[in-house]
């Protein structure tokens, strides 16, 4: 019971984990390029549950001062998280777009076939 | 003007954002490339305008949009990131003249624009993680710059330039994400991002302490940034990207963007976190010192395997931030300091390197190992300054390397960590290996058939580089800089007063310059010939006559002396004229102008090649052998002692045959290695000790040390001279035999091996002190060491065939005296040492010319071609005769006095059974010598000896004249010397009188 209520109690973290080290293994794992860039954008992804988990507040609205709210979430981690998306957007825009040059360049966009062409060379 | 000086925070990473978004709507690389120039060369005034202000009025807070900090986002400037700032933006603007030439031939030109576009973001991003006072800000910054990055990797000509820069994306981008979860840790545990805020709250009020959550902040931000700044073994991304980047952005990623991400970590251990809680809570300093090492030697051993010369200096720079978290691991001030200062140090040089690959890539498109064969002579600037680069990773005293290694060496020593002495030293070692590979290959292989030479010399290029080297040059300031101690306003208002030329002061420097100016007026005469000799002639008069004329004033007691730079607290270049140091001198300097006579005999006779180079190193030995003997301290000793080392390698190699580049390796390597692995430790054992490396009448360390310690810290010095050729460290002597004879000569009589003993006798006298050393029976053990030794050479030169090799184990041998006679440790021994120098000198000096003569007149090498030469070469065989005499020490002839000190001095010192080694010596002398001369009076010549069109006739052949007048004069010497013992003696007596 008290086991279940914890689970229950940090649910988003428990998420947020799983998040991180599912997508870090994907990473670790894979050998194919595109697949390795999903895993990296859900290693990322779990960053953004880790710092709005303990923003949202239950109950609580956005923070604009009005006198029928009295509990306020705390903005600053979302805006955070606005400019950690951008930046995964990017990484992720870039990545594929260098996967793209590099199956033109190889004709592969498997990292192991591609190790085995270079020491070929 | 004041407006924009409060604005300057912000101005570091707008103007730069502000010119990449410009510079995207360019069409024409050049125009990019210029606007770009113009951007990065303001970024250095921001800087500096920065530091200034730092310096004089203290931090600086600026408020991004108005908002107070902690609430909005600060930009906060102290001393530590402005020094980052100019460092970024210095090195930003000096590869910028590089990259146009180098941009235009790697890229293609309608991505020009992008290109410079991205590097103006990427110094964009360094410089806003420097300048940012916000955790999360910073990560910004971190991805900004980490993006750009990767699309300026992945711009090179080569495919794996793509894999390098994928690879780079995802561990940048797991780094990165490191970082930010643990911010995000920092913010839940803090509610802060600003970094003062959080170590105030962090602080010791924290009631937290090392609380879970911290710890595993601390945790994912060092992996992140160990990520970022490629600590082993998070540095796979490294060697990929920077090998097959453009080679502009190779030299400034290199200098750069993992610098950033060293100041990040200092920043968030020592500011953020404090070091009680991030270095010592857990063991993360041990664990980072574990990394630091094994980057250290894994890293080094990898780049002396390496065959892409780009992937080479990249494995050099993960070694190299090895030592820099190495210093952030010792967590005290010495320790940081050296990381610090070797941040900027290896910013500079690697730098410089990688200019000086990229130019040698633009030039002929190559950047194995193999293709560099022989482009040391078609680029001679860019590789000039790859070999003050080298020099530079390498820390060789001297340049900005050494200074930083000192400091780490002494962060570990006082971390109680002496083991990691002799790994930073270790590594220094194989540093000489990769960096010798390379500048072996390009300086003395012959170029490979294939003709790729670009008609236009890349001569901005190799300027740039050699700009970058240039630094390195200067670097005593940049370590006095590092350490944010200004100074030298003091010195610069000595300089004018020096240039008179008037006192003994300036007289005993000019003796150190003269020859140093003469290196540099030699090669300007290159194409002249007899200009050329003139030069070198003259300059070793003028050095002959500045020695001589410093003779009557330390007669009468002078001890002429100045102190030149101070390179570090405590560490300062600084010379002082005693006796010893003059009797060296004045044999080094007098036997110099013999040997240049010779030279030109002997060079012209056998018509070598690069005669210019030659005469360059040469002069440049004669310095440093000069500057060692009137040092003061013994670290002015250790970097003449080095420089003669380096400037003597060239000489080494000079036939530059595959023999010759062996001989040179022992000789490097030994050399390098003893006075690093052995040398420096005890120069810095001697300063732990002592708290000083002046060196001292009487000597300098304290009373209370125990017999086994001294005994221990003198054997590092006798075995760490390497130069005096104690075995078992000798071989790089007769290794050394492969040189021209002028060289062997010089080395063997002059400069080199003399250098040795000398700087033998001048530790026993000023380090331990004579009397010292004698009472408490340390070197008692030396003294048997040093008889078997001579012994041992004597008998091994019995067995040597070729003359060179035999005289060179003589050398060997010879040298034993004076090491033993300073184990003697008594005054008389001490006298018969110092005279030995002066005797030695004159009389192996006659041999060697001699075999010189002979090579010279009929190319014999091997001493059974030289029954019956004396009658073809009676002059040089008579020579050789006398100079034999002298070395066994008969009567009238001047090596007979160093054998009686010596053996006086044995009888003093109790030690009977040393006479009976010098009797017994004198008589393998004879042994090995005598039957030489025998040989070529008496023996019939062999009828088929002659295999280079001289008849076998009884005619007289000798060789050049400057030869024969050169060794005649010092056959004379040693005859000359013979009556005159006592001033010798009267000139070293002052030295040990003082008890």
């Amino acid at each position: 019971m008290d086991l279940l209520q914890r689970f229950a109690e940090h649910y988003n973290y428990i998420v947020t984990i799983f998040l991180m080290v599912a997508g870090l293994y994907i990473v670790i794992a894979r050998s194919n390029m595109i697949k390795k860039l999903i895993g990296l954008s859900l290693f990322q992804t779990s960053v953004y549950l880790l710092y709005l988990t303990p923003a949202k507040i239950i109950g609580g609205t956005a923070p604009i001062l009005d006198p029928a709210y009295k509990v306020y979430s705390n903005p600053l981690p979302h805006v955070l998280m606005l400019t950690a998306i951008v930046v995964g957007v990017a990484t992720l825009a870039l990545g594929l777009a260098l996967v793209v040059r590099i199956h033109e360049a190889y004709g592969t966009m498997d990292e192991d076939d591609i190790f085995e062409k270079e020491s070929d060379a | 003007m004041k407006s924009i000086s409060a604005h300057l925070p912000a101005l570091v990473v707008v103007v730069p954002m502000l010119g990449a978004l410009l510079s995207a709507f360019f069409r024409r690389g050049v125009l990019a490339w210029a606007f770009a120039l113009v951007v990065s060369w303001l970024m250095p005034v921001i800087a500096f305008g920065l530091l200034d202000q730092v310096l004089s009025g203290g931090a600086i807070s600026y408020r991004l949009g108005g908002w107070q900090p902690p609430i909005g986002i600060e930009y906060r400037v102290d001393t530590l990131n402005a020094f980052v700032l100019v460092l970024i933006s210095v090195v930003g603007a000096v590869v910028m003249p590089f990259a146009r030439r180098s941009v235009a031939f790697e890229i293609d030109g309608d991505k020009q624009p992008w290109f410079y576009t991205m590097y103006l973001l990427c110094l964009t991003g360094l410089l806003g993680i420097t300048v940012t006072g916000d955790a999360f800000n910073l990560f910004v910054f971190l991805e900004i710059s980490s993006l750009a990055t990767y699309v300026i990797i992945a711009m090179g000509r080569d495919r794996r330039s793509l894999l390098g820069a994928y690879q780079y994306l995802i561990m940048g981008t797991i780094g990165a994400t490191f970082y930010v979860i643990g911010v995000g840790l920092l913010y839940l545990v803090t509610g802060t991002l600003n970094i003062v805020d959080l170590a105030a709250r962090l602080g010791p009020a924290f009631d937290g302490g090392a609380s879970r959550p911290v710890l595993a902040a601390l945790a994912f931000i060092t992996v992140g940034i160990s990520l970022k700044l490629a600590l082993f073994p998070l540095h796979v991304w490294l060697p990929g990207a920077y090998a097959y980047a453009p080679s502009f952005a190779t030299a400034f990623l290199a200098g750069t963007a993992t610098k950033v991400a060293i100041y990040v970590m200092i920043r968030v251990f020592f500011s953020i976190f404090g070091p009680s809680l991030s270095l010592k809570s857990i063991a993360v300093s041990e664990v980072l010192m574990v990394l630091s090492v094994a980057a250290m030697v894994i890293a080094s051993l990898v780049a002396v395997f390496e065959a892409n010369v780009k992937r080479l200096l990249a494995y050099s720079s993960l070694a190299q931030v090895g030592y820099i978290t190495l210093g952030i691991s010792l967590a005290n001030v010495s320790g940081l300091t050296g990381s610090i200062v070797h941040l900027l140090n290896h910013a500079i040089m690697k730098t410089a390197l990688f200019l000086a690959i990229g130019a040698v890539v633009y030039r002929c498109g190559a950047v194995k190992m193999a293709d560099l064969a022989g482009i040391g002579r078609r680029m001679p600037l860019t590789m000039a300054a790859f070999v003050v680069g080298g020099f530079a990773i390498i820390g060789v005293p001297g340049t900005s390397g050494f200074v930083s290694k000192w400091y780490l060496a002494l962060g570990a020593f006082d971390r109680g960590w002496w083991p990691l002495v002799f790994v930073i030293l270790a590594t220094s070692l194989l540093a000489v290996v990769y960096i010798g590979r390379v500048v072996e290959i390009a300086w003395f292989r012959e170029p490979s058939a294939g003709g790729q030479g670009v008609g236009s010399a890349a001569v901005d290029a190799g300027a740039a580089a050699a700009a970058c080297g240039g630094y390195d040059l200067s670097r005593d300031r940049y370590g006095a800089f590092g350490d944010c101690r200004p100074q030298g306003c003091r010195d610069a208002g000595r300089w004018p007063e020096m240039m008179l030329f008037a006192t003994p002061d300036t007289q005993a420097l000019a003796a150190i310059v003269i020859p140093f100016i003469g290196a540099i007026l030699i090669p300007l005469a290159h194409r002249i010939p007899n200009l050329r000799e003139t030069i070198t002639l003259a300059t070793a008069a003028l050095v002959a006559v500045t020695v001589w004329g410093l003779l009557p004033g330390v007669l009468a007691g002078g001890r002429p002396g100045l102190e030149l730079i101070q390179v570090v607290p405590g560490l300062t270049i600084a010379f002082k004229v005693e006796p010893l140091g003059l009797l060296f001198a004045l044999v080094a300097g007098s036997l110099w102008i013999v040997n240049s006579v010779y030279s030109i005999g002997y060079m012209r006779g056998n018509d070598e090649p690069r005669q210019t180079s030659f005469y360059v190193c040469f002069a440049v030995a004669i310095g440093a052998a000069i500057g060692l003997a009137f040092s003061a301290n013994l670290f002015t000793l250790f970097l003449f002692y080095e420089i003669l080392t380096l400037s003597t390698y060239p000489l080494v190699t000079h036939k530059a045959n595959d023999e010759a580049i062996r001989g040179g390796r022992i000789y490097l390597l030994l050399l390098i290695g003893t006075s690093m692995l052995l040398l420096l430790p005890a120069i810095i054992g001697t300063w732990m000790l002592a708290g000083t490396i002046e060196l001292k009448q009487g000597g300098i360390l304290p009373a209370d040390l125990s017999p086994a310690l001294i005994g221990v810290l003198l054997a590092l010095y006798m075995f760490g001279i390497g130069k005096a050729a104690l075995m078992p460290f000798h071989f790089w002597l007769p290794a050394a035999m492969v040189a021209p004879t002028p060289v062997s000569a010089l080395l063997h009589a002059v400069a080199v091996v003399k250098a040795g003993v000398f700087t033998v006798l001048k530790v026993v006298v000023f380090v331990f002190g004579v009397d010292r050393l004698h009472a408490t029976g340390a070197s008692e053990w030396l003294v048997y060491f040093s008889s078997a030794a001579l012994l041992l050479a004597s008998v091994i030169a019995l067995t040597k065939t070729n003359l060179k090799a035999r005289l060179a184990y003589s050398t060997v041998s010879q040298l034993g005296y004076v090491v033993l006679a300073g184990a003697l440790a008594t005054s008389m021994s001490v006298t018969g040492g110092a005279m030995q120098i002066a005797m030695h000198a004159a009389g192996k000096i006659t041999l060697f010319f001699c075999a010189g003569a002979i090579y010279v007149a009929h190319h014999k090498t091997e001493i059974a071609q030289l029954d019956g030469i004396g009658r073809k070469m009676p002059v040089t065989m008579l020579a050789f005769l006398v100079g034999s005499m002298s070395i066994i020490g008969l009567p009238p002839l001047g090596g007979v006095w160093p054998k009686w000190a010596i053996g006086v001095g044995a009888w003093d010192a109790g030690h009977a059974l040393v006479i009976g080694v010098l009797m017994v010596s004198s008589l393998l002398n004879v042994a090995y010598l005598i039957p030489i001369a025998a040989r070529a009076f008496f023996a019939k010549p062999a009828p088929d000896d002659d295999d280079h069109g001289h008849h076998a006739a009884d005619g007289i052949e000798e060789a050049p004249l400057p030869c024969l007048l050169a060794l005649c004069t010092t056959a004379l010497l040693t005859l000359v010397l013979f009556f005159f013992p006592d001033r010798i003696e009267a000139l070293i007596a002052p030295v040990l009188a003082a008890r």
